[in-house]
């Protein structure tokens, strides 16, 4: 661990010490919100005050609970499907290296997923399925695995035509030594690709929640958002400073973080 | 000709697997009134549409004839009704596919000649470092819908500078006098939004690709030989980065049209976005069906057609 921190530059630390302080925030946040997110008897609208720091919505529920729910659920969105779609595309991406006749077909079908913009997909599942908080991660894992199987594939076929895989291939060796010897050039592409589907489901949490889909129950940071942008006076009081930007803050810095992070592979 | 044949074959394969996924993606979704894994709820959900969707779908016959009727619909045109417009799905995207062209095609080709220019320029920059593109990193990552609504925000209701929604002032036709400036007038919010959200994807990857050949043998030698700097930049870097910018354009194309659509939805501008904001807020099925289908096959062919580009750059 230390020897990882030690090889990153200024930057990359304090991004990762804000990514720290978010998943901190997902672990410990809920403990220090005053009113419990879904109590909406609070007086509405109310401007940020000391019982209330980020003031009321106009249905009373506190806007800083609200806002401190958000990073758990952002980072359940984003860990697990993050987590869901790398897992896929880089197995399918050794699946199809390995065995090349299924591979072709693989490939043509992540290419017909990447030309079809995957927004657009899982904004249609989201509005013909059930609105549950599965039914999204599941739809945003299936749609976009493709991304990642392109970018693992290219890397691994580098790694595939390296001297040691093939010389492990000639003399016999199955699958899992194969494994092996990828993983040591293989996971650090593994890490950055994990960081930019975690960013892009944050994306696509707050775009869903736009349109008005996905679980209307939670708290997200992107319900939240909707529902600033939603208040009717929106555009003519100074509501919005305490009601839309906090968690429009809060999603901003979240991917432009990853973002730099992933940055420096060159794959933004 | 053979590569041209090839590129037809898997463009076709393309087609059809859009097809594919179009058709059975309603069947397959829990909750969905089309489904198949949940025959009892599905049908008894049916009830409750009109008999225009029941004829369109026909959801009692067996699969393969529904793929064939399917088929058979699209090949005559026919998308369905909507249900929230009470016409047909073809014609209500007919009409709004040209704005949403317009205003993605201006956005792509302004935000491209901009990104491209500057990602080149900060790359060529003697000891770049990637601290020069954090302000393009921080504007990617707002999301263009809350890119769009803090403009319109600002300069719509604050300001009072620009119109705040349409694409033309209530009471205009494309007759009266005026409407070309109207129209003008009526964009500039929704496209320099467009803009705004597409120019770092195509500057940072520019500057990448530069920085990428900066440090190729080839540029030294180049250096070293006296050419002017003009030269340097047309010759080495333009035209050695040219295939692979084309390649990101293309997928940025697409992310292009999808964020035109959030845009649009935004300042109500009467495109597929403005469509598509509609048919979700309603569970307008057919007309969301009609939407994927014409975008995805909208970004398959601006997909071939950039790949010929490529092709035909990388030949020489």
């Amino acid at each position: 661990m230390k020897k990882i921190w030690s090889r990153l530059s200024a930057v990359q630390r304090i991004c990762a010490g804000i990514c720290i302080f978010y998943f901190l925030a997902a672990a410990f946040g809920p403990i220090f919100s005053p009113f419990p997110p879904d109590d909406f008897s609070s007086p509405a609208l109310l401007p940020p005050g000391r019982v209330h720091l980020l003031g009321t919505d106009e249905m009373g529920h506190d806007i800083f609970s609200m806002v401190l729910s958000g990073f758990r659920y952002t980072m359940l969105f984003s860990l697990t499907a993050a987590l869901g779609s790398v897992s896929l595309g880089t197995v399918l991406a050794f699946a199809s290296l390995y065995f090349p006749r299924i591979g072709r077909g693989i490939n043509h079908l992540a290419t017909v997923f990447l030309i079809i913009p995957d927004i657009l997909l899982i904004l249609f599942v989201a509005a013909f399925a059930a609105p549950t908080c599965t039914n999204t991660i599941l739809s945003m894992i299936f749609f976009s695995w493709p991304r990642v199987f392109r970018i693992a594939r290219s890397r691994l076929s580098a790694c595939f035509s390296s001297n040691k895989v093939a010389y492990t291939m000639l003399i016999g060796g199955n699958m899992w030594d194969v494994i092996r010897k990828l993983w040591h050039d293989g996971y650090p592409v593994i890490g950055t690709l994990f960081m930019m589907q975690a960013s892009r489901a944050v994306t696509y949490e707050t775009t869903l929640a736009f349109f008005g889909l996905g679980d209307p129950l939670l708290k997200t940071w992107g319900r939240l958002i909707r529902s600033a942008l939603n208040y009717e006076n929106f555009f003519y009081d100074n509501t919005w400073c305490w009601y839309l930007l906090p968690a429009m803050i809060c999603v901003v810095v979240y991917v432009a973080v990853l973002s730099v992070l992933v940055f420096d592979e060159g794959k933004v | 000709m053979k590569r041209g044949g090839k590129m037809v074959r898997t463009y076709g394969l393309y087609l059809v697997l859009i097809l594919c996924i179009s058709f059975f993606l309603p069947r397959f979704l829990p909750g969905s009134p089309l489904s198949v894994l949940d025959e009892a709820t599905a049908s008894q959900n049916m009830e409750a549409f009109p008999d225009t969707f029941r004829e369109y779908y026909a959801p009692e016959k067996p699969e393969a004839v529904q793929f064939l009727l399917y088929l058979k619909h699209l090949l005559s045109g026919d998308l369905g009704y909507s249900l929230t417009g009470k016409r047909k799905v073809a014609d209500m995207i007919g009409e709004s596919l040209g704005y949403s062209l317009l205003l993605a095609g201006l956005a792509m080709t302004v935000s491209t000649c901009i990104g491209v220019w500057y990602g080149m320029r900060a790359g060529l920059k003697e000891g770049s470092s990637p601290v020069r593109l954090f302000p393009l990193i921080l504007l990617q990552a707002v999301p263009v819908f809350l890119l769009a609504e803090s403009l319109r925000l600002l300069f719509s209701y604050r300001l009072s500078w620009f119109p705040s929604r349409g694409a033309y002032s209530v009471g205009m036709h494309p007759s009266s006098e005026g409407f070309l400036l109207d129209v003008l007038y009526h964009m500039v919010l929704p496209l320099t939004v467009m803009i705004l959200s597409e120019i770092p994807g195509i500057a940072v990857f520019t500057y990448n690709s530069t920085v990428r050949i900066k440090k190729q043998q080839f540029v030294r030698m180049a250096v070293y030989l006296n050419l002017t700097q003009n030269i340097i930049e047309k010759k080495y870097f333009f035209r050695n980065i040219l295939p692979e910018i084309l390649g990101k354009l293309s997928i940025q194309s697409i992310s292009c049209v999808a964020g035109t659509m959030f845009v649009e939805a935004v300042f109500a501008y009467p495109g597929i976005g403005m469509l598509l904001r509609t048919a979700t807020a309603n569970r307008d099925y057919p007309l969301m069906q009609g939407i994927l289908l014409t975008v995805c096959t909208l970004a398959l062919v601006i997909n071939a057609i950039f790949e010929f580009l490529i092709q035909q750059i990388s030949r020489r």
